[in-house]
Formats: C-alpha cells, structure tokens, sequence
C-alpha cells in the first residue's frame, strides 16, 4: 500500500498547470475551508485555528497568504498549497493541501551487502552524524551521494548510489533506499617512497599498504597524518607527505608515490639571560604548534622581550638567529634583560579638582615596585578614565619614568614615575533631550539614564545611554530604531545639552503565536510562560524572557523562538518550537559520609567524647513531570543511612553491634505550578523518616503543604501549612535532666503554618563564586490548630560570596545564621522524685524542633550538635536550645583540576533562650579542607581545631562530606 | 548555469538599488500557475510557499507581486518565476543583514516618492487597488516593503562604495569592453564614453564586492527553495 502512494505521487509531479484568474475567485464568498494532508482531511482544531481563511467571508489574498504562512510555520509540511474552485452556487471552495516533509525514519541499502571493506553500520552512522536523526526526504539525493562518497573512500572509485524514498502517509515518515552499485574495487599495484625522512620501508609499514590490497584514500590521508605527526615529535617540525595516485584507465589500478619530507630537525636554543623553564614552552610555542616559520619566531621574540619587561628590565632585548648544523636546524634566541629597573617614588602632579586618594583606584605602581612602562601606561589610561567619569571630557595624563643618578648597583636602576596631569575644564550636563520620539514618552526613555541634569558629562556614559534608549525601542517592536546623539557642549566647555535623536521606523506586532513540536504538554502551559501575545509589539526582552521561562520549566530539551515573516514588514509570526524531554527521571547513587560524633551516654553517668563514625548512604529518586501536560510533577526520594549500632555506647532501638538502617527519609512530592491560575507554585509533601542525633532518635511522619510565590527572579516567598508527628527515642540523657517538654511528650503532635521570603542572588547553587543569599522564616505552632506544644520560631540566615579575580579566582564566603524561638506556657502533670504527680509549665519547644549547631556544616571544630552553654549541656551532651547563633568566613582557593583548598574560621553557639545571647560564649574553630569538584558537586574534606577546647574535647574534627558547608 | 543567472539577477539588483529607478516590467500570468492535486473541476492553485529566507517567507504570490508593482528588476527569463524569486531571495539575505546595521532611516517624503511611483504603473486609482488586494497586500504593507528597499539602496551605497577610478583604470576598462561603448558596430571615442565608463566601472567593483557578500550570506543563512521548475 506505501509503494502504491509513492507511484501516486509521480503524476502529480508532472501534471499539467492549469491558467485562471485570481479574479475569478475573489471576492466571493466562501463556501467552505477543507485542510488536507496528502488526501486526508485534517480535523486537528489547534490546527484548523491557524486558518485566516472562514466560510462565509469573501475570499481574501490577504487571508490566504496569513494561513499559509502559518501553516507552512508549522514546520512539518515541505509545502502548502491553496486551491480554489468556484462552486454552482457562485461561491468559493478553498483547499489547503499540506505536503509532510516525510522525515526519513528508516534507511535501507542494496547491493552493500557483501561489497568487501565497507561496512554497512558504519555508514548508517557517518549518515545519522551528517543528517541527523530524522532527515527530511527532500535531502535523499544529497545522502545518495554522501554514501557514494563513503564508498569512494573506501576504493570503489565507480561506486554510484542511487536514493529513492518510499513515503508513509499514515506516520507522514518514509524509507530511504539506497541503490549501490560499487563497481571495482582499486587495488594498488605499485608503491613508490620518495623522500628521506623514514626509511621506505617503515612508511610502507606504517601506511599500511602493499601490492594488491585496496586503495583507500581516506585511510592512506590519516595515516600519513600520523607519520607527519611522529617527524614533528621527532623535531621536524616542517615535516610534510602528500600520496599522488595514478590510476590504470579502468581505474582497477592504481600506483602510489608516497612522498615524505621530513625537513630540518629543529632545535630551540636559548643563550644569554636565562628564561625560565616552565615559560619557554608558553613563550615559544614551536614543539606545541608543530611548525618554525618566520612568523612564529618573530612573535615568540617579542613575547620573550615582553616578559622580561613585564618584569622590570624595561631594556630587554630579544632576537633570533637560524643556522644550520649538520641536518639540524637550530633555532637560537639570545636575550639581554638588562639592568632591573624599579621605582623609586611615584609622583603626581596637576591634580587640583581630584585628590591623589581619589585616583587611588588607578595607581598600581608603587614605591619599591619592579617598573613596567605598559604598567604605567596603563595607570594614566585608568587616570583619565577616573577624571572622565568625574567629568573632565578633556583631561590628559601623561607619564614618564626618569631614573635616577646614583644607582644602588650596577644591575639596578631606579626611576622616578610622574604622571602629569592636564584637568582641563568640568562639564555638567545641563540637560538632556529627547527628539523624534512619537511612540514613546520621553519620561520612559530617560528614565534610568546615567546622564541626568547636574551630574558629570561622561562621553562613554553618552554611547551607554544612547544604546539604551535604542534598546527601549527595540523592546517595543521598533526594530530598525536608530538613535543618535550629540554632547551639546557650550562654547566654554562646562556645560553639556545633551540631545538625542530618534529615528522610529516602523513598530513590528505579533501576528501569530505558532507552538509546536509538544507531543505531551498542553499548548496553554506553555504559552502562559510567554511574555507576548498576538497583536502585542515583537519586543527583544519579551522574546529572551519567554525563551528562559520556557527552559525553566524543565519540561524541553530544547526551546527555540524563530520569527516568521510573510510579507509584511510590520507584523511576523512567532514560532515556538520545543523538544520534549523525557516525562521519567531517576535518579540513584551512594556514598560515604565520615563525620565525629559523640558517644558515650549521659544517661548512664557518661561524659561526651567524640568518636569518627562512617556511615555509607545511599539515595534513589524517581519523577515524573509534565503530568497531564501541564507541568505538574510528582517525585519520590528515599535516603537510607547505614549507621553502626551500639556506636559507641549509643544503642538503637533494634540491635546491638554492626551496621543498620538507623537512618532513613522517603519523601513523597506533588507539583502543582502556577495553582488556579495564579503566579504561586503549589506543593504536597509527605514524609516519613528517623534521623539520629546527638543525644536522642527521632521518626517522624509529616504532611505539607507550601504555597510558593516568585515575586522576581531571586526573590520568592513561601508561606506552608506543616502537621507532624515526631516520637523521640533511644534519648540518651536521664530522665530527670530531660527538659520538661521531652519528658510530657515523648511523642509530640505538632501544627505549623510559617512564612519565608528568600532573596537568593548567588550565581551558582551548589558552589557558589558571587552573589548574596538571604532569608528570613517565621514559624507558629498553637493548640488552636491542633498543635500539642505551642511555640513562636524564626530563622534568619544571610550569605555573601565574592570572587577575587587578583587573587587567582579566590572566593570569600561569608555566613550568618541566627535562630531564636519561644515557647508557649502549657501546664503538664509530671511525677516528681517522690512519686507524686505535680503540674509543671512547659515553656521549651519539643527537641525536634529545637536548636542544635556543631558539626559539618555549622561549626566544623566540634562533632555533630555538640556546641551548647551550661544550660544546654548536661555531661557535654547537648539537649538544644531555643536560640542560635552561628558566624562563618571561608576563603577558597581553586587549585587545577577540579581541586580546590579552603582556609575556614567558624564560630557559633546555642542558648537556652533568646536572652541568653551572649557573644561571649560563642565557641570557634579554625580549619582547612579541601574541595574536589566532582559532576554532582563538591566533595568535601575539613578538618577543623577548636580555638578554645575545654578538658575532655578532642583537639580536632574531620568531616567528609558533598556540598560547601554553606 | 545557475550561478552565471545569479550574478546577472544580482548586477541588476544592484544597479537598480543604485540607481533608484524602479524597472517596469512586462507583467506575466505568474499567478497562472499549476495544480499540484485537483479535485474539483475548475480548482485552481491560488497561492503556496516558494522559499524561506532567514525566517522570512516567499510566496507564489508575493512573486506575482514583486513583478506588477516593480520591486525587482529583472522580470524576464526562461523561468520568470525562478528569476524573480531569485531576485526576492537575495533581498531577504540582504534585509536581514540591514536589519542587523540598521543603516539611516529614509524620509517620508523618499517613501511617499516611491509609493507614487508604483502607483503611476497603474491606470487608475481603482486598478491599483485591486492589484493590492490580488496580491493581498493594503498601502501600509507595500509602503513598508518600499521603505525596506531604501534602506536597503542606502545600506549598499554605505557599504560598497568604492573609491573614484584612476586615468588608467578607466583606459584599461574601455579598452576591454569596447563592445559595450560602441554604437553602429564602431567604437565610440574614450572622451565621448568617459561618464558612462567610470559608471560601468564602478557598478563591476560594487557588484564583485556584492557578489563576494551574497556568497557568503548564503552560506551562512538556512535557505529553503521549495521551487520546482514546471511545477510552480
């Protein structure tokens, strides 16, 4: 049956045209519209909605032309063509006929098989390389010939290859199949070396070839290529080898020479002041860019004489020589550094509107400093821009360097630096205009403008200003805008009108909003995240903010926003084109974690001492997005922790000795983006886990459910509902030195809504370099929601991160965290030392959710939780505290090769209450670590020593783990 | 072949840029066109797709267009379709280029002179009207389709201006193409011709450069040419 529509189609290629009058048809009113692919009709209605063309209007040019072009926009079709006929009634039928482009799904070869040294997968491959997935079929001839070419390559010189696509109407795809008819292969039938880099026979080895095997010029090309590449290593650098055939008239034959010249063996020699090693592969690049030639010396002799100037021997000199010794030819830089030069002061002079403080920023040589000429010609150029920017449009700096009389030696030379200034007179804008807008207000276009009334006039703040008013209009559809300006400066200098001319041109609009190539998600998910619509002006910014939105949502591959034009200027079509990622992910690995804890046990007379624990984990993680097409997500995330019981006089629940699942979290999330049509993002969260601390374990089981509004890019609010059930055991503390609120309610229900607002402007999430993190929670429990314990908390962190370029790159990462919380009074019953039951306010919050801090990511001195005061210590184990604070400063230098090392000073403490802040008794530690930049972020090491360790702590801990600490 | 027909479509693209005067073609039945799959009895083919420009799309009917309103000027040929639409080809290459220079915007006035030029190829306000609507363009659209063609003339000239020939450039020119500077099969004399020589001379070195420029936007630029000669 697909044989049947291809011999279909034939006809039609060669039918004969058929001549009318537009005239006849238009105008009159249409009958019906019909889309048909390849005879069938199509009843897609997103499609059908892409027709200008109704029943029941007259037939428009106009109308025809639109839906054409969205139509052909789709992407799918190879062409569309319009048919009319006028009916018996005198109206018109109009038909659109879709031509499928017929991607090529499948490739099929005759006559390959069994054609010796060609292998049939390996053509597949170069053509899938070459074409891609899914060709188009209008391509077959051009891929026809490409294999004749791989065939060629291969020896047969006659090959030819013939493509003939069968098309599929159902899938629209079609089959190639090629034709090969290969015809003889070549053999060699002599081989010639010319040439005397090699002895003939190890190049006939090397190639590879002898009389009678096949003629492969492909092959012979690369392993020339290798031969060529060994005389380089060998120090030929000008080492070259061509292979000339001749091939018999039936071209069965052919006879190679093979012509090697080696060239010079070149040696790079240098004499004179000496040049450091690890530089002169930099400096002189010739082993590394394999070739001598006259350009490449000259450039590595001025390198050579810039380095040494770069380092204070303002005189240096460097040159080359070639000669020839032997059959080598050797290459000899000589080098005369010269006396060192070095400043002696420097001196400004003429500067009366800027003080020598205010110019600070540009002076880079100072006193004692080696003298670099390109330095300080760099340093007045940073001079004049400072005194342009304040708006001296005329001032000069000009330097000089005079060395002085008495040298301290015979290889020093001292300079004096001065730089001489030229202020010239300050210009102020005096005002700022705006000529030839229409379209839009000057008060827009001058907002934001870096020239304002009463400030410096700055020319390149002019050029910034005019781009941005050309930018406005581009973001307004004015794509041909043009804006020039002029500085408007008095005739004495100090007083700058600026003016700027607008020239318009005409606005361009959003005819239509063309989505394709979503299989799965809904067209409306995807068109809410696009910042136009049809009719609003094409800007540029709503066109790169659509495409990052799109790309944010996670859901593509690949998003792409082409605009269409169609004969006019004024309107185009957007076409959004996506390729859909896949719905199901997951996600699995392991690892090791390493960190102190404290053992021992308060509840059986012990003191805390730490202890290295190793515990391997593990994680599998499973989504699936684009529910339903319309973004929804729902994810499932188990975390496991292999634990030792009986760590260290720690026993758990289960048994004693060896490694368990002491350690566990399954989360379950559902997504719902952008809830009832609003810009909030909803999640459902349940779950399930036991986690060990430092002087009790804790399972619990929590429902969420979190509202989370983006207000900008970095900013974000979330407000949540949380109901859990926590139930402590294994508490490693006596009873009667518990807090009373562990004590009450050993399992405790609590019922939370909170608020946060995050402003997150770091430039990577996981390691960051630069940018600011803040956040700020509120949380409230109360009996009134169905809380057991109730209790005010709130949590502030702030970070800063800042690259320091002069500094290779170092990053200074700074962090603070504080957390206070209050309990709400309820009144227990408990039973005292005596057996009787008394009743006791509770004013603490439930342990799981009190304060902690010590341990890998908080104060990396002290094992996990260990920090407290008096108050929040019982034995050294901590019981947590309704108040904490938490100071971190990082510096962290990359190294090479994914390596980095880190220098760290924490300090940070928890309080039994908010007033019980004291800075006094933070507890700090100094440390380094090293950092392996690993695919799923960094791998972490630190060691961190106590600043002020009391009897009992160990001096150090040692912490392994994925992630920066903060 | 095909290249020698663009060079020529190309040379006259720029000499009619140059010179500013729109070429009044003789206007064939481009519309006229073939059935790709009838149907119906009397079905006829209206419109379909031509080509794709860097995003901009060229029709059947914006080929019948460029030849009755005169936007290109070579309308003549063994294909008069594969002509123009070379010729319209060339023009979105060009236009995405200007677009991306934005070179000074013309006048209103120079518009407003061009818009009354087509129209005087019409011979009545009525016609004119109807070939608009035959073509499905209105007065803004074929004013904005003139507008981009000034720009485009003034894109060119800022662009590929070349510098006044020497004395002995213009001898060496005349000397090699006397046959063009001839008349009755006599040559006519260097000082007679010397105006139209250094013309002549100065349109060959714009159009290399031009040449040299299309060449390499088209390799640059995704072209897709559906036309097939016959079928359209």
């Amino acid at each position: 049956m697909r044989r049947l529509w291809a011999l279909a189609v034939v006809p039609l290629l060669v039918a004969t045209p058929a001549s009318a009058d537009l005239a006849d048809f238009l105008g009159k009113p249409v009958a019906r519209v019909v889309v048909e692919v390849e005879g069938r009709p199509v009843n897609d209605s997103a499609m059908l909605a892409l027709l200008v063309s109704e029943a029941g209007k007259p037939l428009r040019m106009r109308d025809v032309r639109a839906s054409v072009a969205h139509l052909f926009s789709l992407g799918r079709f190879a062409d569309v063509v319009v048919h009319a006929a006028v009916t018996a009634n005198g109206s018109v039928s109009v038909r659109y006929e879709l031509i499928p482009i017929h991607e090529i799904e499948r490739m099929q070869f005759a006559g390959l098989a069994g054609v010796a040294g060609v292998d049939e997968a390996a053509v597949r491959e170069a053509l899938v390389e070459r074409f891609g997935a899914l060709p188009p079929a209008t391509r077959a001839t051009e891929m026809g010939a490409f294999v004749a070419e791989q065939l060629q390559e291969r020896g047969y010189r006659r090959a030819s290859v013939s493509a003939r696509t069968q098309l599929e109407h159902t899938a629209e795809r079609s089959t190639l199949v090629f034709e090969v008819t290969s015809g003889p292969r070549t053999t060699v039938s002599e081989i010639r070396v010319v040439g005397t880099g090699m002895p003939p026979d190890q190049v006939i080895r090397r190639l590879g070839v002898a009389r009678g095997t096949a003629y492969e010029p492909g092959l012979l090309a690369g392993r020339l290529e290798r031969i060529v590449d060994t005389l380089k290593q060998q120090g030929h650098y000008n080492a070259r080898a061509t292979v000339t055939p001749q091939f018999s008239e039936d071209d069965r034959v052919a006879s190679v020479l093979v012509s090697v010249a080696p060239g010079p063996k070149i040696r790079v020699e240098f004499s004179g002041d000496p040049l450091p090693p690890d530089r002169r592969d930099d400096l002189v690049p010739v082993a590394r860019e394999g070739a001598a030639d006259e350009d490449l010396l000259e450039d590595s002799a001025q390198r050579i004489q810039e380095f040494f100037r770069s380092q204070g021997y303002r005189d240096a000199t460097a040159t080359f020589t070639r000669e020839t010794q032997g059959d080598d030819l050797v290459v000899r830089f000589t080098m005369s550094r010269g006396p060192l030069y070095r400043v002696a002061r420097v001196d400004i002079a003429g500067n009366i509107s800027l003080s020598t403080s205010d110019l600070a920023p540009a002076l880079r040589l100072r006193d004692g400093q080696v003298f670099s000429a390109a330095v300080l010609s760099a340093q007045a150029s940073a001079i004049q821009d400072i005194y342009a920017r304040r708006g001296f449009p005329a001032a000069r700096a000009v330097p000089d360097a005079q060395p002085l009389e008495n040298p301290p030696g015979p290889q020093q030379v001292l300079v004096v630096v001065r730089i001489e200034i030229t202020e010239g007179v300050r210009t102020v804008v005096g005002t700022v205009r705006i000529e030839g807008n229409t379209s839009l207000a000057t008060a827009t276009l001058t907002e934001g403008l870096g020239l304002q009334p009463g400030e410096p006039f700055y020319r390149t703040q002019l050029v910034i200003d005019q781009d941005a008013i050309q930018l406005k209009y581009a973001n307004a559809g004015f794509r041909s805008a043009t804006v020039s300006s002029s500085p408007g400066l008095s005739e004495d200098g100090t007083v700058a009108d600026v003016r700027f001319t607008v020239e318009e041109g005409p606005q361009v609009f959003v005819d239509h909003v063309l989505i394709v190539g979503n299989r799965r998600t809904n067209t409306d998910t995807i068109r809410r995240e696009l910042q136009f619509k049809s009719g609003d002006p094409l800007g540029l910014a709503a066109i790169a903010e659509s495409q990052r939105r799109l790309a944010t949502l996670g859901l593509f591959r690949r998003t792409r926003v082409t605009e269409l034009g169609h004969g006019t200027e004024t309107s185009r079509d957007v076409l959004i084109t996506v390729e859909e990622a896949p719905v199901t992910t997951i996600g699995y690995g392991g690892g090791l974690e390493t960190k102190p804890v404290l053992r021992g046990s308060a509840a059986a007379g012990g003191f805390a001492s730490e202890q290295l624990e190793f515990a391997p984990r593990a994680f599998f993680e499973v989504g699936r997005r684009n529910l339903f097409g319309k973004n929804r997500s729902v994810n499932a995330f188990t975390r496991v922790s292999f634990r030792p019981q009986n760590f260290g006089g720690q026993s758990t629940s289960t048994a004693a000795g060896g490694y368990g699942f002491s350690e566990y979290r399954v989360l379950g999330t559902y997504r719902e983006p952008r809830v009832r049509n609003t810009a909030a993002d909803a999640f459902l969260t349940g779950t399930v886990e036991q986690q060990r601390r430092a002087t009790f374990n804790f399972a619990r089981r929590a429902f969420t459910a979190e509202l989370l509004r983006r207000i900008t890019r970095q900013t974000s609010v979330t407000g949540n509902y949380q109901l859990q059930r926590t139930e402590l055991f294994d508490e490693r503390i006596a009873e009667n030195d518990r807090l009373l609120v562990d004590r009450l309610f050993p399992q405790v229900r609590l019922s939370s809504f909170s608020l946060s607002a995050i402003r997150d402007a770091r430039d990577d999430l996981i390691d960051p370099t630069s940018g600011t993190y803040l956040s700020a929670n509120a949380q409230v429990a109360g009996r009134r929601i169905g809380s057991e314990v109730g209790y005010l908390k709130s949590y502030w962190t702030g970070q800063l991160f800042r690259s320091v370029p002069e500094l290779h790159r170092m990053v200074v990462a700074t962090s603070v965290r504080v957390g206070v919380a209050s309990g709400f009074p309820r009144v227990g019953t408990i039973v005292d030392d005596e057996g009787k039951e008394v009743s006791a306010t509770v004013r603490d919050l439930p342990a799981s959710e009190r304060f902690f801090a010590g341990g890998d990511t908080t104060v990396r001195g002290y094992a996990l939780d260990q920090l407290g005061t008096a108050d929040t210590l019982t034995g050294g184990f901590p019981k947590g505290g309704n108040a904490l604070v938490v100071f971190n400063a990082e510096l962290r230098l990359p190294v090479g090769r994914g390596l980095g090392l880190v220098g760290f000073f924490d300090t940070g403490n928890v309080f039994a209450r908010t007033a019980a802040i004291d800075l006094g008794q933070l507890r700090s530690s100094l440390g380094f670590g090293v950092r392996y930049r690993s695919p799923v972020g960094p791998i972490r090491v630190d060691m961190g020593f106590k600043a002020n360790r009391r009897p009992g702590e160990d001096p150090t801990a040692v912490h392994i783990s994925l992630g920066q600490a903060f | 072949m095909r290249r020698v027909v663009r060079r020529v479509i190309a040379l006259w693209t720029v000499a009619w840029c140059a010179a500013g005067v729109p070429f009044v073609p003789e206007a064939p039945a481009v519309l006229g066109a073939r059935t790709q799959q009838p149907r119906t009895r009397g079905e006829e083919v209206i419109d379909r797709m031509l080509a794709v420009v860097a995003g901009d799309l060229i029709m059947m009917s914006d080929v019948a267009a460029a030849v009755e309103f005169g936007l290109v000027p070579q309308t003549a040929g063994p294909d008069v379709n594969r002509t123009v639409l070379s010729q319209l080809i060339d023009r979105s290459l060009m236009l995405a280029e200007v677009d991306r220079y934005a070179p000074p915007e013309p006048s209103r006035d120079a518009v407003d002179r061009e818009f009354a030029s087509v129209r005087e190829r019409f011979a009545s306000a009525e016609s004119f009207q109807e070939a608009l609507a035959r073509y499905g363009v209105d007065d803004a659209s074929l004013r904005a389709t003139l507008r981009a063609n000034l720009r485009l003339r003034a894109y060119l000239a800022q662009r590929f201006s070349t510098v006044p020939p020497l004395d002995g450039e213009i001898a060496e020119y005349y000397r090699r193409h006397l046959d063009r500077f001839s008349r009755g099969g006599q040559p006519r004399p260097l000082d007679e011709v010397r105006a139209d020589v250094i013309q002549a001379l100065e349109l060959d070195r714009r159009q290399t450069m031009v040449d040299d420029w299309l060449a390499a936007l088209r390799r640059r630029v995704t072209i897709t040419d559906v036309y097939t000669p016959g079928l359209h």
